[in-house]
């Protein structure tokens, strides 16, 4: 199915733009929408893996609500994180946040 | 046991509140405590309190056979939620609760002056919901979830003064060694489902007593779902968390001794007992494994110097004893078993606030700085002693018809070996429960105790302490109710010969620490002090016979090894972080390409 591939093809591209972005970028904020882009990129390969012969299964449509939730909240959550981070360091570049290291 | 389909809630009000509310009460609870410390406390109390009466209204469905509701749940996999209430789940839930309201009336005294009260009501009450959760459970995954949650909730609240270091790194101590057994539980519940094809108990029951389940299988999922009791049940070796699990407040130790976490392994044995309980090597497993901790915790307590340990090391002791009573595969031993799960409940938790009583007036809980507390502090004094004349074994505290029900059926078992081992574990018990006593509250009164000004603790603590005395003492009516409701006949009574061995250990060992500790002749530290082997004794005691020891060197220094290993590799900046995790992708997909 000529279909299914373009959506995997399209979801390995945005996962990995997603991946290139959080590697690349200098804010934290950014860093969330790449991660943002990554998990879009999951979920349509999971979307795209569960097609069956008439459409989405009923399976795969279930699975991907529960992933698309968790992704959104996860999102939340990290949001939240940031603005502690922020009030914290004073700073949302992530190669000046280095404290844990040590 | 009749099976009904609950397409709703309609109709079935209890079976699911029970739990349901507790669990539901935990998101409301920052809710309420804007409204202040009061509500929050009162609203905490009222919601447990309800769960207690549903769990009463329990009670006659239980007792006319049972019935399992079970609904849909993640309809795809087929798995369904199913609601078991029968005789050991409603008997579970009673004392959960009854115990779980009186703990929680009592820290409205204790806790008064502490701070991040929201996090301990909301951590209490998600504790206390899935315990009930897990014992209402109408199959094995649903269980684990519940188990997995009651494990998470009791480190978080060992925890919980999360400043102190000992504290955090006994919550984390708890989580681990409960993992271990955890690990064996889950692989086990898959080893049974990928073989069976189902979760639920009935259906497990039905094929083990058919035969379907090959014998190999049957042994190797029940031993390693003995593993995930033995965890939580801190039995030997598993038992290194439970006395460090002191270091949270003496509530929180009340909780998980009493009401919940530990009564889930000895529940989980006694649920699983008709599917595996067949092979007399798993039943074997299960008796020596809980009297080697019987006795390991009973000499450890004779030891320490710690009041909550003794208490800690007392309930190893007593859980050994649960175990071992189920390990005799008799429909008398398996009602022993949970008749002495309530009994120990019931003086555990009294003895634990009193404990909490002392504690908190006093802020130490060395006993050597204790003593002479007796006169002052009469609603304490009596409830410990109460909770120690019941856990030793004097009639007629609710102890010594527990204890003496189990040692009767190791009688009628037959098995010399566990039954001698047994009485010296009665010895044992009585030496370290009159030992604390004597030092608690006898004795000159220390520097510590003259320095303060002694009181009576607040009227919300002396409630839970004062109901709780009765019940150590009057608890032994309900055996008829409680063989009716868990559905055994009745045991009968044991010969005079049983009571007159289990008192005479009793006696044996009340002697030496009413000589010692009380007399003062011979005098304890001089006895250390002239005997080489006491002290060397007392030496091994103290250690806890090295387990800690052996598994620091064993296990965590392997981890902190690797993880120091590991280490290097973690830069601390996310964008190095991220170019290595694109480097491994490629590595894998060259590989995968290769292939």
């Amino acid at each position: 199915m000529i279909d299914q591939q373009i959506l995997q093809l399209t979801a390995a591209a945005m996962f990995f733009m997603g991946l290139a972005g959080l590697a690349t970028t200098r804010n934290l904020v950014k860093a969330i929408m790449s991660f943002q882009v990554v998990l879009f990129g999951v979920n349509l390969a999971l979307f795209s893996s569960g097609l069956g012969p008439n459409g989405p299964t009923m399976f795969s449509t279930a699975l991907l609500v529960l992933s698309i939730s968790i992704g959104a909240s996860i999102e939340a959550f990290a949001l939240s994180l940031v603005i502690l981070v922020y009030r914290h360091y004073g700073t949302l570049n992530p190669w000046e946040i280095r404290r844990l290291r040590h | 046991m009749g099976n009904q389909e609950a397409s709703t809630l309609n109709n079935y009000y209890p079976e699911w509140l029970v739990w349901l509310l507790p669990l539901i009460a935990v998101v409301f609870v920052p809710v309420v405590s804007a409204l202040g410390g009061k509500a929050r406390e009162w609203f905490a109390a009222l919601v447990v309190l309800l769960a207690a009466a549903f769990a009463v209204t329990l009670v006659p469905i239980a007792l006319s056979g049972g019935s399992q509701l079970s609904m849909a749940w993640l309809p795809i996999s087929g798995f369904r939620l199913q609601i078991r209430v029968d005789g050991l789940s409603v008997f579970l839930a009673l004392i959960v609760n009854l115990l779980g309201f009186l703990i929680v009336l009592y820290s409205q005294g204790y806790m008064k002056r502490e701070t991040g009260l929201t996090r301990y009501y909301c951590l209490v009450l998600l504790f206390i919901g899935s315990m009930t959760g897990l014992v209402m459970a109408g199959n094995l995954l649903q269980m684990y979830i519940f188990w997995e949650l009651v494990g998470i909730c009791s480190s978080f609240l060992i925890a919980f003064w999360y400043d102190r270091p000992e504290a955090v790194r006994a919550g984390l101590k708890a989580f681990i060694v409960t993992r271990v057994g955890d690990v064996g539980l889950l692989i086990g519940l898959i080893l049974l489902y990928v073989n069976t094809g189902t979760f639920s108990f009935d259906a497990l029951e039905t094929m083990a007593g058919g035969g379907k389940i090959a014998g190999g299988i049957l042994l190797a999922s029940g031993l390693l779902i003995l593993l995930g009791a033995m965890g939580k049940s801190a039995q030997f070796p598993l038992h290194v968390w439970l006395p460090d699990a002191m270091e949270g407040p003496t509530t929180v130790s009340a909780l998980i001794h009493a009401a919940t976490m530990v009564n889930a392994g000895v529940y989980l044995v006694a649920r699983v007992t008709p599917i595996f309980g067949s092979s007399s090597i798993w039943l074997g497993v299960v008796a020596w494994v809980g009297i080697i901790s019987a006795i390991l915790g009973a000499t450890m307590a004779g030891a320490t110097l710690d009041v909550k340990r003794v208490l800690a090391y007392s309930t190893i002791s007593q859980l050994g004893l649960m175990f071992l009573a189920l390990g005799i595969g008799s429909p008398g031993g398996w009602f022993a078993s949970q008749f002495h799960l309530m009994s120990q409940a019931a003086f555990k938790a009294l003895g634990f606030l009193a404990a909490g009583s002392l504690i908190h007036l006093l802020g130490t809980r060395d006993m050597n700085e204790m003593g002479g507390l007796g006169r002052k502090m009469p609603v304490t004094f009596i409830a410990f002693f109460f909770s120690i004349l019941a856990m030793s074994g004097v009639p007629p505290f609710i102890g010594f018809w527990s204890k003496d029900l189990i040692i009767a059926e190791l009688h009628n078992a037959g098995d010399s070996t566990l039954f001698i081992l047994a009485l010296f574990v009665s010895v044992c018990t009585s030496f370290y429960a009159f030992r604390a006593f004597f030092k608690v509250f006898y004795r000159k009164q220390s520097d510590l105790v003259k320095s303060k000004q002694i009181h009576e603790s607040p009227l919300a603590m002396a409630i839970p302490l004062g109901l709780l005395s009765i019940a150590v003492v009057t608890l032994w009516l309900v055996e008829g109710g409680a063989s009716r409701l868990l559905g055994v006949v009745e045991p009968e009574a044991a010969s005079p010969w049983i009571y007159a061995a289990s008192l005479g250990a009793l006696l044996i060992g009340f002697l030496p620490a009413y000589a010692m500790y009380l007399r003062q002749s011979p005098e304890p530290s001089q006895l250390v002090a002239t005997h080489h082997w006491i002290s060397a004794t007392r030496n091994v005691l103290l250690d806890g016979y090295g387990f800690d020891r052996f598994y620091d060197r064993v296990f965590a220094s392997t981890v902190t090894r690797l993880g120091s290993a590991v280490r290097l590799i973690q830069t601390g900046s996310l964008g190095k972080n991220m170019w290595g995790f694109l480097l491994f992708i490629l590595i894998v997909a060259l590989v995968v390409l290769a292939l």
